[in-house]
């Protein structure tokens, strides 16, 4: 068990006490503790991609943010004209992101890196919407543009992927085991850590749930790695130097995020709040995710 | 009328768990007392407080099986009699691991603390339940920081940092197994706890509240054999 999981774990047991107290949350409550969270953690965590990148590659400025806009406005495209292939798209590259951000570390075989990360991730977010299908079918079917998506919701589709993916990934484990590549320590934790988010995810509701998961396994976890990184490159670094590069991007981004939802609450753009909460999180989602595998990789 | 011989229904697991857990306690202390004169002086009186542990215990389940089958009721307050002896001494044995690279008796009476209010207040929690949801919440968050507090302690606190830098790949891996017991193996606790009436797997599985001691039995003879060995193992390797 890291620290990361530590926290996790005390987090669902003081939540599971708090919404006891409570015979039912409503979607509003939901909404804002998500929003509150994924704003202040979840947009920190991408907010130095510029300078992970350019601590491993050398490119100009004006390229790098080029491709990176560029990334975001083909996936911006890509949505207008395919939801329903971007949205495939988007838990797809997000959930080879979690898996990857989770085993970064693990030195195994290219083979086994590239089966676990996206096995490990569509476990997660298979294992988050087959505990949480009713309520994930009752939020989209309330605005149009967001019913359209629900082809992907198949109950039975959902369970088989909850299954394969999951079986997947205690063997995949215990083949990094088996070969040396991941110790018995190790090994259990990963193995606890599944078991208490499966315990997650169906204690609490889907908003609750993945916003524990985003921000206290994903989010804190990756900008703890960020931070030991800017750290190991500079001994002086302190945390408030990083506070310091992590708050224009995240301003900026939150700004920008939150003036979109405003149009769309408004009116003056055609989409229903949810759906563009969706696209926006997915077309920042794709560049971070390529930044982040050259992070990992290089 | 607890003279009496008792008799045990072959269907009741509750009676089935009292009963081979007293006879496991007692073989594991026959065992760790035996065994106390095969390791390095350093290491007896952790084995010594190993075989206590499971002595004391198995003095406790030969009563509370008896009072179990002639009653039919949950032996709490012996349970935590049990436990109020038990515990405090698990803690010892983290302090005595890691004594050798520099635990002070300030860290021994941390732990004693944290395990005591855990236990007192989930006795209180057990013992003065009304029934309600509220009373056992209550209760069980309070008795909860203990635990949290022993946990954080074995995994990242001092007893982990004490490990760390005993030299001792022994030692090492035998406080992250005793870390270990204590997430997973001190964690079935709660899942008896939460069975009693008011609890959340009562009221909202309806577990029944029989299984309270199935849950406690099942963990005890996890939790002091297996610490046990753990100090058992650490002592042979550092003795070879």
């Amino acid at each position: 068990m890291n620290i990361f999981t530590f926290l996790f774990v005390v987090s669902t047991y003081l939540l599971f006490i708090i919404f006891r107290s409570f015979t039912e949350v409503s979607l509003e409550s939901q909404l804002l503790f998500s929003s509150f969270f994924i704003l202040i953690i979840g947009i920190p965590h991408g907010a130095i991609d510029h300078v992970l990148f350019f601590k491993k590659r050398t490119l100009s400025q004006i390229k790098f943010y080029a491709i990176y806009l560029g990334l975001i406005l083909v996936f911006l495209v890509l949505w207008i004209y395919f939801p329903f292939w971007s949205l495939l798209l988007f838990l797809l590259i997000s959930a080879f992101h979690f898996g990857e951000s989770q085993f970064s570390e693990i030195k195994a075989s290219n083979l086994i890196k590239y089966l676990l990360y996206p096995v490990w991730g569509i476990a997660l977010l298979s294992t988050l919407m087959h505990y949480n299908l009713l309520e994930l079918i009752d939020i989209t079917t309330y605005f149009k543009d967001t019913n359209d998506l629900q082809i992907l919701y198949d109950e039975g589709f959902i369970f088989q992927l909850y299954l394969i993916t999951n079986i997947g990934s205690v063997i995949l484990l215990l083949l990094l085991a088996v070969k040396s590549q991941m110790n018995l320590d190790r090994l259990f934790s990963e193995l606890f850590l599944l078991i208490i988010l499966h315990i997650t995810f169906y204690l609490f509701p889907f908003l609750i749930a993945f916003t524990m998961y985003f921000v206290i396994l994903h989010s804190i976890k990756v900008m703890h790695q960020e931070y030991q990184f800017l750290k190991n490159d500079n001994d002086t670094f302190k945390l408030i130097d990083f506070i310091k590069i992590l708050l224009p991007y995240s301003l900026l981004s939150i700004f920008f995020t939150a003036l979109i939802i405003a149009l769309s609450y408004v009116g003056i753009i055609s989409y229903s709040v949810p759906l563009v909460s969706i696209i926006i999180i997915s077309v920042i989602t794709l560049p971070h995710a390529i930044v982040m595998h050259i992070f990992y990789n290089e | 009328m607890l003279l009496d011989i008792q008799i045990l229904d072959p269907n009741d697991y509750v009676g089935f768990t009292f009963f081979i857990g007293y006879m496991a306690m007692l073989a594991a202390s026959v065992f760790f007392f035996f065994e106390r004169g095969s390791v390095d002086k350093k290491w007896q009186l952790s084995l010594l407080i190993s075989g206590l542990i499971t002595g004391i215990a198995a003095v406790h389940y030969f009563y509370m099986r008896d009072y179990y089958l002639a009653t039919g009721d949950n032996p709490t307050f012996f349970r935590y009699v049990d436990w109020t002896l038990t515990v405090p001494l698990m803690c010892v044995e983290f302090y005595l691991l890691t004594k050798a690279a520099g635990a002070k008796k300030s860290l021994l009476w941390k732990l004693i603390i944290a395990s005591v209010w855990m236990l007192v207040a989930g006795y209180i929690g057990e013992s003065f339940s009304d029934g309600t949801a509220a009373h056992s919440v209550k209760w069980g968050v309070i008795s909860t920081i203990g635990y949290l507090y022993i946990l954080y302690a074995a995994w990242f606190g001092e007893v982990a940092q004490l490990a760390e830098n005993s030299g001792s790949a022994a030692v090492k891996r035998g406080v992250r197994t005793l870390a270990w017991f204590v997430l997973v193996g001190w964690a079935i606790y709660p899942i008896g706890y939460m069975c009693m009436d008011g609890g959340w797997l009562n009221t909202s599985l309806g577990w029944a509240s029989e299984n309270v001691d199935l849950w406690y039995n099942i963990a005890d003879a996890i939790n002091k054999i297996g610490f046990g060995l753990v100090v058992y193992n650490i002592a042979v390797t550092e003795s070879k």
